[in-house]
């Protein structure tokens, strides 16, 4: 029954003939939250994508809940949250964008069912969006559709979600709101990986972090936040790793 | 009324009603991949097919069609290989197949006349056989881009996400050139390939201004299309004007009517809105024994206007008479 969501092995990927992400190698469990950390230009988005195969890798092995990558197709299974919303008809709105989270089960020329639009609706609400369901996109303010998007990756109850740094522009309060949410998700059984630039309002929910240097993996470890919560420390404390695990070899 | 009765006149009604409903469709996608010229352009690589099919003495019509089509696959092919030679091919295949249809034409011993036929529409030119292909043709592209349109749509909003939703992306993109490529060209007899590109961008750039969604703005630009279309083609008949010419106009008519609407619109919402955080539903936790307060043990942490305590994982905050989930 324990399929792991996320194996990536040995992976390299070269773009524009410059290599980007050298011998990286992780896995996602089940019931994990993974922070995937790093400076600009460190390969995180880089790798996100590799893992979904937007991008083609060079060499190494990607298997998602245990299928190979070029194998795989249950996409109904993997919610993904780009860095940027690449959205362009101005006119779009919140809930035609939510919906087309659902398309990964839909098959063509079919309608949405009553049951889908009532999920849509649910997770609109559960992203405190349901005022602004039918207002464009566009118009929303940065945090406001950043929550669209995490909306539109939850629609299908993934048991995996991918986020490439939802917390972009987004407020302190939002921010916490929205990692309850992927908590209560995370415990729900959902597989987080995210990627993260500030790590605060997921501390206490992250399992384990991951840090990439100029493509490569130099630190893989636990939090040391984690399981400590009867310590009366600060909060927003920066994150140390203070053990290195690599459990998948 | 009476110029209903005559034959050719329901045949350019029955071809306009059509591509007015047609042109905008595909358009709507069109325009949302930022592709505006790319109805421009097939419009002139079909010239280069009538010219073959005047200079072969065959039927236009479905030479253009299958000239079409192809140069749409050819164009998509280099833009999806991302060439940064992509605009200088593009320029190369769309003047090249403006230049070469004249040069076909003039050699069948066709003059700009005849050619102009297919440039701004005619009304007279719509033959019984051009109408079953118009036909044909325009209900498999309606199909595609109403009944497709949830697919089309992510697609054209945001490919990477369409792709990890398992879409096939390549052959959805490539289905809508090949869509336009059939437009255009059974566009040659109403407005024409050099302005049919209007009928596809100007509609739906109204029908945004006018209703709210994508849906919406689809139907509304398919209704904008034929209003146009009819309208234009029943003025061709009285000014003896190309249908094109007229249809375009009035197409631009109603954008410049609908742009007051917008503002006005606009003006109704509120000026600044504050981005107001709606609460999360309320979450309590099951059982609570513990009672959380400054000492008791459990980590502290700040979230917006008050503190959750940290327990097994969860943060939780009093609320009445028990504990929230926060
Ligand atoms: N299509 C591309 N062709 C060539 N190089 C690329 C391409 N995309 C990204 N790169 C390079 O790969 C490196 C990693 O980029 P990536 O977007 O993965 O970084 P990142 O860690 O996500 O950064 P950020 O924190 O700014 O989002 C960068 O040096 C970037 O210039
Ligand atoms: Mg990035
Ligand atoms: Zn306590
Ligand atoms: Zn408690
Ligand atoms: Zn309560
Ligand atoms: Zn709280």
């Amino acid at each position: 029954m324990s399929v792991i969501p996320v194996v990536v092995d040995d992976l390299n990927v070269s773009l524009g003939g410059l290599p980007i992400l050298r011998d990286v190698s992780f896995a996602v469990e089940q019931h994990e939250v993974v922070a995937l950390l790093g400076g600009n230009g460190s390969g995180k988005t880089t790798l996100v994508k590799a893992l979904l195969g937007l991008v083609p890798h060079q060499s190494g092995e990607i298997a998602i809940f245990g299928t190979p990558l070029a194998q795989f197709h249950a996409w109904s299974q993997i919610g993904y949250v780009p860095q940027r919303a690449s959205v362009s008809l101005h006119t779009t709105t919140v809930r035609e964008l939510v919906t087309s989270g659902t398309l990964s089960t839909r098959r063509p020329f079919t309608r949405l069912s009553r049951a889908g639009k009532a999920r849509v609706s649910e997770v609109i609400e559960r992203v405190g969006l349901t005022k602004k369901a039918d207002d464009a996109f566009v118009h929303l303010s940065g945090g406001q559709q950043q929550r669209v998007l995490i909306a539109r990756a939850l629609v299908s109850a993934p048991p995996l979600l991918v986020m490439d740094e939802p917390f972009a522009g987004v407020d302190l309060a939002t921010q916490q709101r929205l990692a309850d949410l992927v908590r209560s998700l995370h415990d729900d059984g959902m597989a987080v990986l995210v990627v993260l630039h500030e790590t605060e309002v997921f501390e206490p929910l992250l399992s384990r972090a991951i840090v990439l240097r100029e493509g490569r993996v130099v630190k893989d470890g636990v939090l040391e936040t984690h399981d400590h919560g009867h310590e009366a420390e600060p909060p927003g404390g920066t994150v140390r790793i203070i053990e290195e695990v690599r459990p998948w070899r | 009324m009476e110029v209903i009765t005559l034959a050719f006149m329901q045949r350019a009604l029955i071809a306009a009603i059509l591509t007015g409903l047609v042109a905008p469709a595909i358009g709507t996608y069109v325009v949302q991949r930022r592709l505006s010229l790319l109805g421009d352009g097939l419009g002139h690589v079909a010239i280069a097919g009538v010219g073959l099919a005047l200079l072969t003495h065959t039927s236009p019509l479905p030479v253009a069609v299958v000239v079409c089509v192809a140069g749409a696959v050819g164009i998509e092919l280099l833009r999806e290989r991302g060439r940064a030679t992509g605009d200088v091919a593009l320029a190369v295949l769309f003047y090249g197949g403006l230049a070469s249809g004249v040069l076909m034409a003039g050699a069948a011993g066709q003059g700009a006349g005849t050619l102009s036929n297919y440039l701004f529409g005619s009304l007279t030119s719509v033959t019984a056989s051009d109408l079953v292909i118009v036909a044909v043709l325009g209900v498999v592209v309606l199909i595609a881009s109403v009944g497709l349109a949830p697919q089309m749509f992510a697609v054209c909003a945001d490919e990477d996400f369409a792709r990890v939703l398992g879409l096939r992306v390549r052959a959805y993109n490539l289905l809508i050139v090949v869509l336009a490529a059939i437009t255009v060209t059974t566009a040659m007899r109403t407005v024409g390939l050099l302005l049919v590109s209007a009928l596809m961008v100007i509609p739906v750039a109204t029908s945004q201004n006018l209703f709210k969604g994508f849906r919406s703005g689809l139907y509304g630009a398919m209704g904008i299309g034929v209003v146009v279309a009819l309208s234009g083609v029943f003025g061709s008949f009285y000014a003896d004007v190309p249908p094109g010419a007229f249809i375009v106009v009035l197409a631009i008519a109603a954008f410049a009517v609908s742009w007051p609407i917008t503002s006005w619109r606009h003006r109704r919402r509120p000026l600044a809105s504050v981005d107001e955080v709606e609460p999360l539903p309320h979450e309590p936790t099951p059982e609570h024994e513990h009672v959380h307060g400054p000492g008791c043990g459990h980590r502290v942490v700040e979230h917006g206007d008050h503190v959750d305590y940290v327990h097994d994982g969860h943060r939780h905050v009093a609320h009445a008479d028990h504990y929230d989930e926060h």
